[in-house]
């Protein structure tokens, strides 16, 4: 068993178990393969895939081992374009981070490049890889209703206040809350276009439930406090910063080579904040 | 009131009559922070119950959108239940949490800006716009 992750909260484990490829993600929807496409806008439903190039059989490709070695996806086997996929978390619990969102990509499918920014990730791949990739995304555990965002443009609203039911800020109203049936409702797909049909994305998870899957530390509002609650999670961060910020990226060298103050981590830290936190 | 005096032993007399002269209406607030951001209705519903509150003089609030994310409520002064009233109603209306303060939070003089938008005003209404 590969070590994913430190720490001894139920925090830490959510990280390994999402980031382990061999656990199953939780399948709490599902989204029909036809709403996805329209969700993703890349292209009308039954329509053909545009393609970049002609499919890898019918070209000649230059003699080298890695081609052989590893087998083309099945988007890069037809040619297909580059298309991309954007989630915005929310502060306030999500499932899964931005930051370990990468952790978990790059752990289960290949072919995929992805980027990291404070409340957003993009992937980019192939456009029927995508497709796949979006709908185990969506229809799992890792997406809920209201607090994860689908949305290729306009991505402000991880850190800004949820509103009444619980929904994460999005300015182009992409999603909405229906009171009656108490689900959220996409009436917009990723960029803002108008969607012909709304589509349900279900229930949002409970409270409670939320603080039990996600997978953030966080000081306030019933979150675990990764000093407090969870000090080994916190002791590898530091032990990792330390010798990386102030070792220069040298693995090899001893930790007592490395100059400065060895006297870190949780068990000399004085906590300056109460538990939940100032705001 | 003391707790609002902002005039200090150098400014000019004209400045200083001034400053005085409005100095006389500043009242204190409170301020409501939602943890949550309110919807247009259960906002407006909040602050019909506190505009009932005795001392209120007025209500103020702000957001993103058309939901509401602070609430200044203005006061001629505290009554032994004032605040009390304020957390019971704030209590009933946000289930989700808030956070109460009290100071001024809103513009209640003119500032520098302002006489300069007025100074504007009143000379592009007479013509005399410089180019």
């Amino acid at each position: 068993m590969p070590q994913y992750c430190a720490g001894g909260s139920h925090i830490a484990e959510n990280r390994r178990k999402y980031m382990n490829p061999e656990y199953k993600l939780e399948k709490l929807r599902d989204i029909p393969e036809e709403d996805i496409v329209r969700l993703l806008s890349h292209r009308a439903p039954g329509e053909e895939y545009k393609s970049i190039h002609p499919p890898l059989e019918e070209m000649e490709e230059p003699e080298c081992v890695v081609r052989e070695l590893v087998p083309p996806t099945e988007g890069a086997k037809a040619g297909d374009r580059i298309r991309f996929l954007q989630f915005t978390d929310s502060m306030f619990f999500a499932p899964i981070t931005p930051r370990q969102r990468p952790w978990v990509y790059y752990n289960r499918w290949r072919g995929i490049d992805v980027g990291v920014l404070s409340g957003r990730t993009i992937i980019e791949c192939r456009e029927r890889d995508l497709e796949k990739i979006a709908k185990e995304l969506i229809d799992s555990e890792l997406t809920d209703a209201a607090r994860t965002g689908i949305r290729g443009r306009t991505v402000h609203g991880h850190s800004v206040r949820l509103d009444e039911h619980g929904m994460m800020f999005d300015a182009l109203r992409r999603y909405m809350y229906d009171e009656s049936t108490g689900e959220v409702i996409y009436v917009k797909d990723a960029v803002g276009g108008p969607l012909d049909k709304p589509i349900s994305m279900g229930k949002p998870l409970p409270e409670d439930e939320l603080r039990k899957r996600t997978t953030m530390y966080r000081n306030a509002q019933g979150g675990v406090w990764i000093e407090a609650d969870d000090p080994e999670a916190n002791d590898v961060i530091s032990e990792v910063h330390w010798n990386r910020t102030l070792g220069g990226f040298q693995p090899w060298r001893k930790r007592e080579e490395i100059p400065g103050n060895k006297d870190i981590g949780v068990p000399g830290l004085k906590l300056y904040v109460p538990r939940g936190g100032v705001e | 009131m003391e707790l609002f005096n902002t005039s200090t032993p150098h400014r000019s007399p004209d400045r200083q009559r001034h400053d005085e002269e409005q100095r006389g209406d500043v009242k204190p607030e409170i301020q409501i922070v939602p943890h949550r951001l309110l919807s247009e209705r259960t906002g407006m519903r909040l602050i019909d119950e506190l505009k009932t509150v005795g001392l209120v003089s007025r209500i103020g609030y702000a957001g993103p959108g058309d939901m509401i994310g602070y609430i200044w409520v203005e006061v001629y002064g505290f009554h032994s239940g004032t605040m009390e009233r304020i957390r019971t109603i704030c209590d009933e209306h946000l289930p989700f949490g808030y956070d109460l303060s009290i100071g001024r939070f809103t513009k209640h003089r003119k500032t520098v800006s302002d006489y300069i938008r007025e100074d504007m005003m009143r000379r592009r209404r007479e013509g005399d716009v410089e180019r």
